[in-house]
């Protein structure tokens, strides 16, 4: 049995005093604690001091941004099981809903919040196993050791990124909050993330998410998204692949805006800028699906860091590209396993 | 017994499908999306072998499924897997290696080399043996199997180790 090491839980009930014991340095947030706890318990992060987010009240608020928009403002510490629950969102966002559905398992996602996911740490196989099993390789680059297991010559640390409302949120156009205890800033959720698996997050150690937009134009009943994701089974795993995909069509199906993002290939959300020129100003084809489909297959190179063999990982790129934007084209799909066409029950 | 035939078969069916070594702790095991539907028939046998005629249960849906999970994938597609668990890119490759004319036959092609370990080696009374073990396997095997230490070093161990040879005369 694994345990927690010692440590001193604080959860204030306010903001400011959060921020004011984040900043005191050797501490850590937790608000569902479905990723924070397990790492603690393998050693992965360790803190002196761990701040919890959920008696902050109000924090876990879903709602419009305002009135005449159609966008939401989602709470960090909103758990995910309310998130599907919530009509609005499942109306406005079915795609995002999906992808919130699909993580996990339900008890999990009882626990787990939308600000967790979207912090979610890094994944690799040599990296999430037992300190014992770590210590047996002399650990890794992400942490203590001085080799990365998956590529031995890498400079850089290859764990990839594992949250799944990421790319479909990246794909959005949504924004995060930060506050510290100096201010507040506003983030494109895209700019939230760097490609590295050590430091994949551009938040602060002193900063705390609090809040997301999901962005509503007013071109909203024309906006389509798709979410799809490789796993090996239905439910519980991680993605080891996951695909979303957004298009903006105006009265004439004629794309004005489209987004394309990958999950789990690279330490942040991979953007397929591709999908920008092959699109806009056309309609979606299966010649133009084809193309985008073979251009993310081209630029996707999945480490060997996970569940599954990573050439079959890349392979199935195409087939996963190509299932989300036929999905958000209106179009039949071709043959896929009935699991993967993710339902959100709540 | 429909019972442990229910039982045994999620287990026997993650390990050809889904459980992935090397890390017990992080196994899997197949959930409520991924389980086929089942039915179980009772059929009545005396084995002669079994007190009163009774026979075992439990054994039975655990070393036939993984086989006839191999051979069902054959009879659909005829590719032979020859490993567990059975993943999808490995029927992928079979599919390819039929494509390309070779062989549709995906998996080991010879046994692994494995470390059986040191014999414990207990002489009989006409061999003049007194009941205790003649040598002593663990001094033998130190640090090879140890959780502790790391990799290069069981390495190491492990290479004076089959340097070494039997001392039974």
């Amino acid at each position: 049995m694994l345990r927690l090491p010692p440590i001193k839980l604080e959860a204030p009930d306010t903001l400011q005093a959060a921020a004011q014991l984040l900043a005191e340095g050797n501490t850590r947030l937790v608000a569902g604690g479905t990723d924070l706890w397990p790492n603690m318990k393998r050693r992965h992060q360790k803190a002196e001091t761990v701040i919890s987010l959920m008696a902050i009240p109000g924090m876990d608020n879903i709602g419009a941004i305002d009135s005449g928009s159609k966008g939401i403002r989602i709470g960090a510490t909103a758990t995910l099981a309310n998130i599907i629950r919530d009509d609005k969102t499942r109306q406005r966002f079915p795609s995002f809903a999906k992808a919130v559905a699909s993580i996990s398992s339900p008890p999990l996602r009882n626990m787990a919040t939308i600000g967790g996911n979207l912090c979610v740490d890094t994944r690799c196989t040599y990296y999430n196993q037992t300190e014992e099993w770590r210590r047996s390789i002399d650990y890794c680059l992400k942490e203590e050791g001085k080799i990365c297991w998956v590529a031995t010559k890498s400079p850089r640390c290859w764990a990839h990124t594992a949250s799944d409302s990421a790319p479909i949120l990246c794909a959005l156009g949504a924004k995060v909050i930060l506050v510290s205890s100096s201010g507040e800033r506003e983030l494109p959720l895209k700019e939230f993330y760097v490609d590295d698996g050590i430091d994949y997050l551009a938040k602060q150690p002193d900063e705390i998410l609090t809040e997301l937009f999901i962005p509503g134009t007013s071109d909203d009943a024309h906006c389509r998204s798709a979410f799809w994701k490789l796993r090996r089974r239905g439910s519980i795993d991680f993605s080891t692949l996951s695909v979303a995909a957004a298009v903006w069509t105006d009265d004439k199906d004629v794309v004005t805006r489209a987004t394309l993002y990958l999950g789990a290939v690279e330490s942040a959300p991979m953007s397929v800028a591709e999908i920008d020129s092959v699109l806009v100003g056309n309609k979606i084809t299966e010649d133009a699906i084809a193309e985008i489909a073979h251009a993310a297959h081209k630029i996707a190179r999945p480490m060997d860091n996970t569940d599954f063999e990573a050439s079959w990982r890349g392979k199935m790129t195409t087939q996963y590209v190509t299932a989300a934007l036929r999905e958000v084209a209106g179009m039949p799909q071709l043959h896929m396993p009935p699991r993967h066409s993710l339902k959100v029950v709540c | 017994m429909e019972e442990q035939a229910f039982r045994r078969l999620p287990k026997s069916l993650s390990s050809s499908l889904v459980h992935k070594m090397p890390s017990m702790l992080e196994y899997k095991s197949l959930g409520f999306h991924d389980m086929p539907e089942m039915a179980c028939y009772m059929i009545e046998t005396v084995d002669e072998h079994g007190p009163y005629g009774a026979k075992e249960a439990g054994q039975g849906p655990l070393l036939p499924s993984m086989p006839a999970l191999a051979n069902a994938i054959f009879d659909a597609v005829g590719v032979r897997v020859d490993q567990v668990p059975i993943h999808p890119d490995l029927v992928l490759k079979g599919l390819r290696a039929k494509q390309n004319g070779r062989e549709p036959r995906v998996g080991p092609t010879k046994f692994p080399d494995i470390d059986y370990g040191e014999p414990l080696i207990v002489r009989t009374p006409e061999q003049g043996g007194d009941g205790r073990a003649a040598n002593d396997p663990k001094a033998r095997r130190k640090g090879v199997r140890s959780a502790s230490g790391t990799m290069k070093e069981r390495d190491e161990a492990l290479k004076e180790h089959s340097s070494a040879t039997l001392t039974t005369d």
